[in-house]
């Protein structure tokens, strides 16, 4: 996929600006006609949803940002709504019929956690969640065989909160293991840091990534004082499944087990659901919701903060990519230019002077 | 007919499978493996390690343990001799291995001898005495030997009159000659071509048919044909020597592979350097005497070539993993690592 960086100081702004362009009815029926889309008869009514869909959830998105917990969940599920609407009535040059959100929340009363609140998937054909998987995802996606996810497993899903869902929930079930990325003269490692000296323990957890034994050679263990030093080497011409986060940190993304299936959703299903999760709390069910927001001892609350703001950040991110089919990448730093000139590591030169050794001995 | 690479594989099968060995393999665990009670430095297992070293199969070995060949000269050489059970089953393997490589060289022994005993891979060591060789069924080679000698290096030496250059050679002449040989094309890197070998090439590529060549250039093409050979069997018996082991050949594919880092041809070679996750373990056999077998497929892309290590270095990183760069040329169907300097 096509990389784009947008060099910026206001990301968010940047970003949707980006999509706003598709607010234009030009815009939208230029871009039906560059990827072969034929919206037919149709074609004025659904450029008048992309536009008023893309442009209320602008207006939500603006409006999350200043409102407090007691409603931002709201504003942004709602947002995120029109959004995915917009895009994929963009995407299909199609209109949905949607029934319902193809979620459902169950609530866990006698728990103290707002992460113990369940989301399950439902209506699979109609389902709001599910007509935009259909689209969102380039492949047939469905997500009526899943059962039942917690908002903790959501939380804890998404790389951009990880540390701080660890802290707030305990390292029990982690479901994301940040990389450290090293250029060494042997290539490019990773290496990941776990407490304990479990190597069995950590080989299993590692098995729980799709296609890890695919793209990665046996891990090496070197143990330390308290912790057990796990070094990964890509096998040769195998693509990287790590996830990379908005700073561009590396994460392996660990599966759920849900009966005998290993799941890994898209990272836009776990925000999408963990929206809907807190958005149903603050609305419909405020005896929760209120005395979380004002009473909270856990620190939980610091987490569903951070996330909010991650959610805003990275939906409209995914949403752009998926529309545009490239990465776009808005970073806050200056431009710098292109460097051509290869710069040899030492470990180069030593070799090369090695090299020309050798072949004037031969040559004497 | 099948190649010779085919046929060697054949024959190894048959070894690999043969109960006769079983005495053999239990001995090499004990003399590579097994250490006297209470003794952090066991003399007898060094020699058997320094044996290895020597990259000579059951030869090497035996010769270890006759010249006493151990790496720390003060040390007591009690108890270093083997006994004669072990002498009768290292004698076993070495003769299997010595029957073959004399078949494959019968004709060429009986029209120059010395020509014919300097192409044993093992004409460069001292010879062994007090070691008679054990009486051994033939037939068991008939195919290889055949091949070995359909290979079209062989062929271009015995059907021509090359061998006619060496008559009036001396014995020490001939040896000079193939170990300077040695030591330019066999020992030096891989990736160093020295140049008036490249200039020969240059001249040959010019050469018409019928034309009268210069007499030098003639022998020096002869003598890389016959060094040729003389790597052939070497690669064959190193292949024959594992599979008496009950060894199965190595073979290095994606599981280990972290990058390939050099992929060249040139006047002597076809050549690669490859860089490995962890180590290379060969217990009974030195790496850089091993024939292995590289694999690589992804996509379009494949790469199934066999090969023998001609440098290897390993790297005990420790947090960072363990590597080992390894550098190897590859082997044609008649096992022959310099078919870019004997063809044509």
């Amino acid at each position: 996929m096509r990389r784009i960086t947008i060099l910026t100081e206001q990301p968010e702004k940047e970003l949707w600006e980006k999509i706003l362009q598709y607010s234009y009815k030009a815009r939208i029926q230029k871009y039906f006609a560059m990827n072969g889309i034929e919206p037919g008869e149709k074609s004025d009514m659904l450029s008048e949803t992309i536009i008023c869909s893309l442009l209320q959830a602008n207006e939500y998105y603006r409006l999350s940002r200043d409102a407090s917990l007691h409603t931002a969940p709201l504003l942004l599920y709602y947002g995120t709504i029109n959004l995915f609407l917009g895009a994929s009535t963009l995407l299909s040059g199609k209109d949905f019929s949607i029934n319902g959100h193809g979620m459902k929340v169950n609530i866990c009363k006698d728990v103290s956690e707002i992460g113990a609140t369940t989301i399950h998937f439902v209506s699979p054909k109609d389902g709001g969640i599910n007509v935009f998987a259909g689209q969102i995802e380039s492949q047939d996606y469905s997500l009526m065989d899943l059962q039942t996810f917690s908002l903790r497993e959501m939380l804890l899903s998404i790389p951009e909160i990880n540390l701080e869902a660890l802290q707030c929930y305990g390292e029990s079930d982690n479901y994301c293991i940040p990389l450290e990325t090293i250029r060494t003269e042997d290539g490019v490692i990773e290496r990941v840091i776990f407490s304990g000296h479990d190597h069995k323990a950590i080989a299993a957890m590692l098995s729980r990534i799709p296609a890890f034994s695919t793209s990665y050679l046996n891990p090496s263990f070197v143990d330390r004082k308290d912790n057990t030093i796990v070094t990964l080497r890509h096998k040769y011409m195998q693509d990287p499944i790590c996830y990379s986060s908005i700073t561009e940190q590396s994460y392996l993304l660990i599966g759920h087990i849900h009966g005998e299936k290993l799941i890994v959703l898209p990272q836009w299903v776990y925000m999408y659901a963990s929206l809907f999760g807190m958005a149903t709390l603050c609305r419909y069910h405020p005896y929760l919701w209120n005395p979380f927001i004002r009473l909270d001892e856990k620190g939980e609350r610091l987490l569903v903060e951070k996330f909010i703001n991650i959610a805003r950040r990275k939906l409209p991110n995914i949403i752009l990519n998926r529309i545009e089919n490239c990465e776009y990448s808005f970073e806050n730093r200056k431009y710098v230019p292109e460097n051509q000139v290869k710069v040899l590591g030492e470990h180069e030169v030593k070799d090369l002077v090695r090299e020309e050794i050798i072949r004037k001995d031969m040559n004497r | 007919m099948s190649s010779f690479r085919d046929e060697i594989f054949q024959l190894c099968k048959k070894l690999n499978s043969m109960e006769q060995f079983s005495s053999l393999r239990q001995t090499m665990h004990e003399l590579r493996f097994l250490s006297s009670e209470n003794e952090l430095y066991d003399p007898k297992r060094d020699i058997c390690f320094n044996g290895i070293l020597l990259r000579a199969e059951f030869y090497g070995i035996l010769l270890a343990y006759e010249k006493k060949l151990i790496s720390i000269p003060s040390t007591s050489l009690k108890n270093t001799d083997l006994s004669e059970k072990e002498k009768k089953d290292l004698v076993l393997g070495h003769s299997y291995i010595s029957k073959f490589i004399s078949l494959c060289l019968e004709e060429i022994k009986e029209k120059n001898c010395f020509l014919g005993n300097i192409l044993s891979p093992y004409s460069f060591l001292f010879p062994i005495e007090n070691v008679s060789e054990t009486e051994i069924d033939v037939s068991l080679f008939h195919d290889a030997v055949d091949s070995f000698k359909s290979t079209s290096v062989y062929r271009s030496i015995i059907e021509t009159n090359a061998l006619q250059a060496f008559t009036l050679a001396s014995e020490e002449m001939i040896r000079n000659l193939f170990g300077s040989l040695y030591k330019e094309i066999i020992q030096a890197p891989t990736d160093c071509v020295p140049k008036d070998i490249i200039l020969l090439k240059d001249r040959e590529k010019s050469w018409r048919p019928n034309q009268q060549v210069n007499a030098i250039d003639a022998l020096q093409l002869i003598s890389f044909k016959l060094l040729a050979l003389r790597e052939m069997l070497s690669h064959a018996a190193s292949l024959l020597y594992d599979s008496i082991l009950g060894s199965k050949l190595l073979v290095i594919d994606e599981n280990k592979l972290i990058n390939i880092e050099k992929n060249s041809d040139n006047t002597i070679y076809s050549y690669r350097t490859i860089l490995l996750q962890g180590s290379v373990l060969s217990p009974y056999n030195d790496m850089l005497n091993r024939v292995f077998l590289f694999h690589f497929e992804k996509g379009p892309f494949r790469m199934h070539e066999f090969g023998r290590a001609s440098s290897m270095t390993t790297k005990f990183a420790n947090e960072n993993g363990d590597t080992t760069k390894l550098t190897y040329c590859t082997l044609d169907e008649e096992l022959n690592p310099i078919s870019n300097l004997t063809k044509r």
